[in-house]
C-alpha cells in the first residue's frame, strides 16, 4: 500500500489494494459511477458525502479526488487519483500503472479513454486531508 | 445590489460557468452528473485475427493501423504474426476501436477475417 504526504493525507490505495481490500471492479459487475465513488469512499475512509468538484479552480477544497475519464459522461472507462494540497497545487496519480499524471497528461487520457480531445473529465471530491 | 451567483461545473474545462446551459469559459454545453453513468474499467487481453494465408498481405496494413491507432490514441496495443495469426495485445475497449480502424482502412474486406478477443485469464 502507498503512503503519500507522510500518512497524512490518509493511506493512498493502488487500484490493485481496492480490488483486494474493498471490491472488485470487474466489468461483469456491471459498476455504476455512484458504486465506483462509493468503493473509492471506502478505500479513502471517507466520512463525507462525494460531490462533483473541479480540483483545477482556485477554491477547490483541499484534499482527494477521484477523476473519471470516458467517451461520454454516461460510459466512463477510467479514474485516477487527484490531490489538493495545502498550497493548492494539484497533484495527479494512476493508481493501476503507478505512474504520476501532469495537467499535460489530461489531454492525452481524455483522447485515450473517450477517443476525442474534448471527452469529458468527471471530478469527484471525495474526502479532506484530516 | 450584489447578485449571489451558482457556479455550474463544466466537465470539458474543468471550469466553473457562470451560465448552466453554456460554459462561459470554453463554450461547451453544460451537463449534470450522471450517477447511473456506467463506469466499465476495460479488461487486458489479446484480439486474433486469422488471416487467410492468401491474404497475407493484409497482415501489414493491420499492422500498420496498429501503429496507428497507438499514435492517435496514445495507447500501446502490441501486434504479433504467426503464420498468419494475427495476436494483437490490448484491452476489450482497443480491441473495439481497432476493429472500426481496420474496416475504415481496409473497407469491406476485413469481414473475410474471422476476429475474437481473448480475454486474459485472472
Amino acid at each position: 500500500m502507498t503512503e503519500r504526504l507522510g500518512g497524512k493525507a490518509g493511506s493512498f490505495k493502488t487500484a490493485d489494494d481496492i480490488e483486494r481490500i474493498i471490491a472488485s471492479v470487474d466489468p461483469s459487475r456491471g459498476l455504476q459511477l455512484k458504486d465506483a465513488i462509493d468503493i473509492i469512499s471506502k478505500g479513502a475512509k471517507s466520512k463525507t458525502g462525494a460531490i462533483a468538484q473541479s480540483p483545477f479552480v482556485k477554491d477547490a477544497p483541499v484534499g482527494q479526488y477521484a477523476i473519471f475519464f470516458g467517451p461520454s459522461r454516461d460510459k466512463l472507462l477510467h479514474v485516477i487519483h487527484g490531490e489538493v494540497l495545502p498550497n493548492r497545487t494539484v497533484r495527479m496519480f494512476d493508481p493501476q500503472n503507478g505512474q504520476a499524471v501532469s495537467v499535460d497528461d489530461l489531454l492525452s487520457l481524455r483522447i485515450k479513454w473517450g477517443g476525442q480531445k474534448d471527452s469529458p473529465i468527471i471530478p469527484i471530491y471525495i474526502r479532506g486531508n484530516d | 445590489m450584489a447578485l449571489s451567483q451558482k457556479k455550474y461545473l463544466c466537465f470539458t474545462c474543468l471550469k466553473e460557468s457562470n451560465d448552466p446551459i453554456e460554459c462561459t469559459n470554453c463554450g461547451a454545453k453544460i451537463e449534470e452528473l450522471n450517477m447511473d453513468a456506467e463506469f466499465k474499467p476495460p479488461v487486458h487481453g489479446r484480439l486474433v485475427i486469422i488471416v487467410p494465408s492468401d491474404k497475407e498481405a493484409v497482415v501489414n496494413e493491420i499492422s500498420s493501423v496498429v501503429t496507428h491507432y497507438n499514435q492517435k490514441l496514445f495507447d500501446n496495443a502490441s501486434f504479433s504474426n504467426d503464420k498468419g495469426n494475427v495476436v494483437i495485445d490490448c484491452t476489450d475497449v482497443a480491441s473495439e476501436r481497432i476493429i472500426e480502424l481496420l474496416e475504415e482502412e481496409i473497407g469491406e474486406g476485413i469481414k473475410q477475417f474471422k476476429f475474437e478477443f481473448q480475454q486474459n485469464k485472472p
